[in-house]
């Protein structure tokens, strides 16, 4: 019966990776509409996938709550806040109080972790020559001046002319876009084989195998 | 190694003790004690009935020499078989089956040579004729038959079916001897109905050819006895003289009992001689009888044949003639040396009849006969058995089967015999198939010239039931009188069982018979031969040389096809017949008839003694023989019975006499070994073949109960023949290279690095850094909150964007756009980038709000929806975008691409749907986005996508993209994924490009406003310059550190 269930389990999903395939290809109506549909069920489904989520991080917390374990302050305060937001989501009464929630808890949160990202960045840099003094490390910290030094503008002289419009446009329009095109490449020909594997039940991540 | 079998105690000793080790019984007892004690109660009984008939018969004919009796001293172990020949109705009730039917078919020895001393019951034994052949009780019967001789016969005949085929062989020496009594039996011709036509056609010309065949001067003319062909069957118990065939009508009756109807009508086609008489002769038949005839080139062949034919020596019987060599040599003579069938014949036809010449051939009258030669070519082994010294080596039961011979020999108290020697050929042949061969045992005796004392055991007492019965069947017509016995009915009941080859074969004896010439009678008829059975008493007469059985002639095979069964005939014969033919005829031509020795028989004819009237004890009067006969073999021996040896490694050539050597070169020897017949090697016991696979050094297991106790090895130690092998040993050393070796090691060591754990390398030392990081910390929110607070314009903005440059082509495509157009807006950025994000969308949302746009916000992000309202409420002020009314929030769109792309294809029924909201897509705010029913992508005026996220703004642009056409898609994006955008820019798949916050104050710039970029661009500045400061710094303190460190390791080192 699981071997019934793995095979039949491929099977919908190989046919149904033929089908959207063949919707971006061949305009038939009959195929586009029921692409739509699969697309849908795809998007509810994610949706609910999302919703799990929230549920699965609440029972976790929850549960972490009852145990009393020491970390389960910070459960609580998790707990406590995302009520406040579903309510606040729920009740008209409380929209306004959306806006206090993203404006000075998250956005300020996350921006300083950015911040202390930006710190972090600085740090490691000082010390990747104490580590590590070869040539990769060195080339590394280069680029990363002069891009810091075409990015910004020094004071009372702006940007560097060579550097901001030459080197630095040299490094992020030529140096970084070809090797984020060969990324782009890659993924393609990773999501490719990706999907071919999927269409001939190779690589089953719906499960099966 | 055999082990002495104290009688006491049944305990086995060694050889070398005399005394018994555990109880103290002397072990010094005549083997004959020794054996009985150890024997079981049937066979003890037959030993005691053997001893006893010596007594009663005492020795009139014992030679010079006498043979030590069976049992002899030197023979450690007891003759258990002794005895058997005397077998009596007790006995049987403890023997098997099988032994009962082998030896209860035909008489034993010692009863048929005591017969002619016991007076003979005139009453036939008609209880004996009653019972089934097998009930054990039978031989006993057959016995009581033997000595009541002929008057049992003509009654038990007709009844009694014969079941043991055995019994047959000695009805062509009863039908030899009867026939001669039977002139006028009738042959039945339904016996031939059942042979096959080559069959039929033999036994038609041994029929016919018969007349023509002087029979008795085949035992003259054949001056090679072991050069004869070999008629085997007839050497199992068809070699008599007529004088021997006085015991046939006693024999014939228990034989008729159980003997089967093929052998019944073997003899009886030559009994019935009368009714061949009448039956026409074939024309093959007639050319063979003229052949014959012209052969021998002697007058009376035909009278030899017929005689030949009558006497015994059944049709077929002339293939091997024997017997006529074996007289010829014993008289000295050698009347026809050319005959030497035997070259050709297989061996073990050779074996089985050349027992019979060569036990004869040794003159005896001082060695002047040329027969006493052909032993010249024998293996030493054989010739040492010449020396009856030698025969010690020989096994106990060959040399008791042996032994029994002169025993027989010596009741016919021959003259001969007493002179000559022992023949190698006595012992060569084994046992068993001299039995067979009962004409020649027969005539051992006046080879031997030994007599045996009356004290001796019987001579068959170590033989074999089977063994002696076969023998019984011939020496069962040594001890009647042919022409009192052998009825009509006797011979009819062998008609019906007889098989077709052999009664065929009854047909050739005829032909080869009438090799000698003799005078014979006319042979016009079938039933000259067949009543011939007169003519070998006359033929038979001491005087007269023309009896028996003549040597093998080549017309006599030939004779064969002219019927047309030459070609159905057997290989072996039809070569016997084609070599023969080229011997035989000089030889023939060569010997006088008159010449022919007299045999054995003749002689203890004309000496006025039969054989059976000597009442001598069965004993072997070879003194190698009877030496032997108890020697400690005896019991292993007979029941080994490894006899293949000699089969196959004695030659014809080897068994040819000497006394024709001129015949012999010329004879060709290509015969191939010969193979015994299918019944033949029945008749071997089956422990001959055990015996060959078991290991002769292995300890033999002596029988503690049943019929076999005290009998050694009688039962194979193993379960099956095969003998287990011990297993083959193979080199463990493997054959390999260098190489093979190198990477064998190197797998070998990997595999053992396994087990070691591995130490993880040194951590290098890091110097805490945690008040740099702070330091750094603080100075960046110093200079960032210095530059910010004071609002400062210290650092310059950048240049205005070219047309050409991204984010020139985005405010070109923005300020291309209509007023009220609908735009639809991307909102997936964290708010973690809302500070970039912001700075760069600002503008571009400011700019599209000065030309009225109709804004529609969706986002793959949660906070999508959240991060648009607070974009918006930074224009509230300037801008009066309302909720519903200038812009909506599509809301959260679910599912990665596949979301994306449902989105783009049907985005009415994808969002913008809700219970609270109602249809976003009927709001004034979309209401020129559904266009006929149709609501699509295409229908806004542009699409602006603000993420952080390159993998974001990828799907947006590789999903939706297509569906937009010719529709604009521009991107705001953070500084991060500027290089992985940037392709898509420089490809037109999206029409401009704000990035990061230096984008946004390009916009601004462009735009002519100051905008929150530009309020964050100092701070930016300052904090990019201290950023680069540290860098630098920091890299060369690292540097220096590094460099530190590393000169202090080698002064470490050096140190």
């Amino acid at each position: 019966m699981k071997r019934i269930f793995a095979m039949g389990e491929a099977v919908i999903a190989i046919s149904v990776g033929v089908i959207v395939l063949l919707g971006y290809f061949i305009d038939i109506p009959a195929i586009s509409i029921f692409r739509i549909i699969l697309f849908k069920w795809a998007v509810i489904l994610a949706g609910v996938a999302v919703l799990i989520g929230m549920w699965n991080l609440f029972s976790n917390h929850l549960k972490k709550i009852r145990e009393w374990k020491p970390d389960s302050f910070y459960s609580f305060t998790l707990l406590f806040f995302m009520l406040l937001t579903i309510m606040a989501s729920f009740s008209p009464a409380l929209q306004p109080l959306q806006s206090g929630l993203l404006n000075g808890i998250m956005v300020p949160v996350e921006i300083s972790l950015l911040a202390v990202l930006s710190v972090t960045l600085l740090l490691a840099s000082l010390r990747l020559l104490q580590v590590r003094r070869d040539l990769a490390s060195i080339l590394f910290m280069a680029t990363t001046l002069l891009v810091l030094l075409g990015m910004g503008s020094w004071p009372y002289i702006g940007q560097l002319p060579i550097i901001s419009t030459w080197v630095r446009s040299f490094v992020t329009n030529v140096l970084a876009v070809g090797g984020a095109r060969g990324i782009l490449i890659g993924v393609a020909l990773g999501t490719l084989t990706t999907g071919l594997r999927i269409f001939f039940g190779v690589d089953r991540p719906y499960g099966g195998k | 190694m055999s082990d002495l079998v104290c009688p006491v105690c049944g305990k086995s000793n060694p050889n070398t003790v005399e005394v018994c080790q555990y109880c103290g019984a002397s072990l010094k007892r005549s083997s004959a004690a020794s054996g009985t004690s150890d024997l079981p109660g049937w066979l003890k009984d037959i030993r005691k009935s053997t001893n006893a008939e010596p007594a009663a018969t005492p020795d009139t004919t014992r030679p010079a020499q006498p043979i030590e009796p069976a049992g002899a001293k030197d023979v450690p172990f007891p003759d258990f078989l002794a005895g058997l020949s005397n077998l009596s109705d007790e006995e049987d009730d403890e023997s098997p089956d099988w032994l009962n039917n082998l030896r209860g078919v035909l008489p034993d020895p010692p009863l048929i040579y005591a017969a002619p001393s016991m007076p003979r019951p005139a009453q036939p034994p008609a209880a004996s004729t009653e019972k089934p052949p097998e009930q054990p009780a039978a031989p006993p019967a057959e016995n009581k038959v033997f000595e009541q001789l002929p008057a049992a016969q003509p009654q038990a005949e007709p009844q009694t079916p014969n079941t043991d085929w055995l019994k047959a062989f000695d009805l062509p020496d009863s039908s030899g001897s009867v026939g001669s009594d039977i002139p006028d039996a009738e042959i039945d011709p339904a016996i031939y109905a059942d042979l096959p036509d080559w069959m039929a056609s033999l036994a038609g010309l041994g029929g016919q050819s018969t007349p023509a065949q002087p029979e008795p001067s085949v035992f003259e003319q054949s001056p090679a006895p072991a050069n004869e062909p070999v008629d085997w069957l007839s050497s199992l118990g068809g070699d008599f003289t007529a004088e021997d065939n006085f015991a046939t009508s006693e024999s014939s009756a228990p034989v008729a009992g159980e003997t089967p109807d093929w052998m019944a009508r073997m003899s009886s086609s030559q009994a019935e001689s009368g009714t061949v008489q009448n039956q026409p002769e074939p024309d093959w038949l007639a050319s063979l009888s003229s052949s014959a005839v012209e052969s021998g080139g002697m007058p009376g062949a035909k009278e030899d044949l017929q005689s030949s034919a009558l006497l015994g020596s059944d049709d077929w019987s002339g293939l091997r003639g024997s017997t006529p060599g074996v007289f010829d040599a014993s008289e000295g003579n050698n009347p026809n040396p050319g005959v030497s069938a035997l070259d050709e014949t297989p061996d073990w036809i050779t074996n089985l009849q050349g027992s019979d010449p060569v036990s004869y051939e040794p003159d005896t009258k001082g060695g002047s006969s040329p027969a006493v030669s052909p032993f010249g070519e024998l293996p030493d082994w054989m010739t040492n058995l010449r020396d009856p010294a030698a025969t010690l080596e020989k096994p106990d039961w060959l040399a008791n089967l042996n032994s029994s011979t002169p025993d027989q020999t010596s009741s016919a108290n021959i003259p001969q015999a007493a002179e000559t020697p022992v023949t190698p050929l006595e012992n060569d042949n084994s046992a068993w198939l001299a039995n067979l061969g009962g004409s020649a045992l027969d005539y051992k005796a006046p080879v031997s010239g030994q007599t045996l004392e009356s004290g001796q055991p019987a001579p068959f007492a170590d033989q074999p039931d089977w063994l002696s019965s076969l023998q019984n069947s011939q020496d069962a017509s040594f001890g009647d009188n042919p022409k009192q016995n052998q009825p009509e009915s006797h011979e009819t009941s062998f008609r019906d069982e007889v098989p077709d080859w052999l009664t065929s074969l009854q047909g050739i004896s005829t032909p080869v018979d009438s090799v000698p010439a003799q005078a014979q009678p006319e042979p016009q008829s079938i039933s000259d031969w067949k009543s011939a059975p007169s003519v070998p008493d006359e033929a038979l007469k001491p005087n007269e040389p023309q009896t028996q059985n003549q040597p093998f002639e080549p017309e006599d095979l030939e004779g064969f096809s002219i019927p047309g069964g030459t070609g159905e005939l057997p290989d072996w014969l039809a070569r016997v017949s084609q070599a023969t033919a080229v011997e035989n005829k000089p030889v023939q031509g060569q010997v006088p008839a008159a010449t022919a020795p007299k045999t054995p028989r003749q002689q203890a004819n004309e000496s006025g003694q039969s054989m059976i009237g000597t009442g001598q004890p069965v004993r072997s009067e070879v003194p190698g023989l009877a030496s032997e006969s108890g020697n400690d073999q005896n019991i292993d021996s007979i029941f080994s019975m490894e006899t293949p040896d000699w089969l196959s490694n004695f030659l014809p050539a080897a068994s040819q006499p000497v006394s024709a050597p001129s015949e012999k070169d010329s004879t060709p020897n290509d015969l191939p070994a010969a193979e015994l017949p299918s019944w033949v090697q029945a008749l071997r016991p089956m422990e001959s073949v055990v015996e060959e696979t078991s290991d002769n050094d292995e300890p033999q297991n002596v029988e503690n109960e049943g019929p076999l106790a005290g009998l050694r090895s009688v039962l194979p130690t193993q379960p099956g023949l095969t003998v287990a092998k011990a297993p083959r040993a193979y080199a463990n050393e493997l054959l390999i290279n260098e190489t093979q070796h190198a990477q064998s090691a190197l797998l070998e060591n990997l595999i053992n690095s396994e087990k070691n754990p591995q130490l993880l390398p040194k951590r290098p030392k890091v110097s805490r850094i945690q008040p740099v990081r702070w330091t750094i910390a603080a100075v960046l929110l110093l200079v960032v909150f210095i530059f910010a607070g004071l609002g400062s314009n210290v650092f310059p903005s950048p240049a205005t964007p070219g047309e050409t440059s991204a984010v020139g082509m985005f405010l070109n495509t923005v300020g291309n756009l209509p007023d009220n157009a609908p735009v639809l807006v991307i909102m997936d950025y964290q708010p973690g980038f809302a500070g970039e994000m912001e700075s760069a969308l600002g503008p571009v949302l400011e700019n599209l709000m000065n030309k009225k746009a109709r804004l529609a916000f969706v986002s793959t992000s949660p906070v999508g929806g959240l991060m648009a309202d607070r974009l918006l409420s930074k224009f509230s002020t300037s801008y009066s975008y309302q909720i519903g009314q200038q812009y909506v929030k599509l809301g959260y769109l679910p599912g990665g691409a596949g979301g994306i792309k449902v989105f783009a294809d049907q985005p009415a029924t994808t969002l913008g749907q809700d219970t609270r909201s109602g249809n976003l897509w009927d709001t004034p705010v979309l209401k020129d986005v559904t266009i006929n029913s149709v609501t699509s992508l295409a229908n806004f005026a542009a699409v602006i996508v603000a993420t952080d996220n390159p993998d974001i703004g990828r799907l947006w642009i590789e999903q939706a993209q297509p569906v937009l056409g010719a529709k604009p898609m521009l991107m705001v994006v953070s500084a991060q994924a500027e290089p992985m955008i940037q392709p898509y820019f420089q490809s037109g798949q999206i029409s401009g490009l704000v990035t990061g916050m230096e984008g946004g104050l390009l916009y601004e710039s462009a735009l002519g406003k100051s905008g929150q970029a530009r309020t964050y661009w100092d701070a930016y500045s300052a904090a990019l310059l201290v950023a680069e400061l540290i860098i630098i710094i920091g890299g060369f303190w690292s540097l220096r550190a590094g460099l530190r460190a590393r000169r202090a390791g080698q002064e470490q080192d050096e140190v």
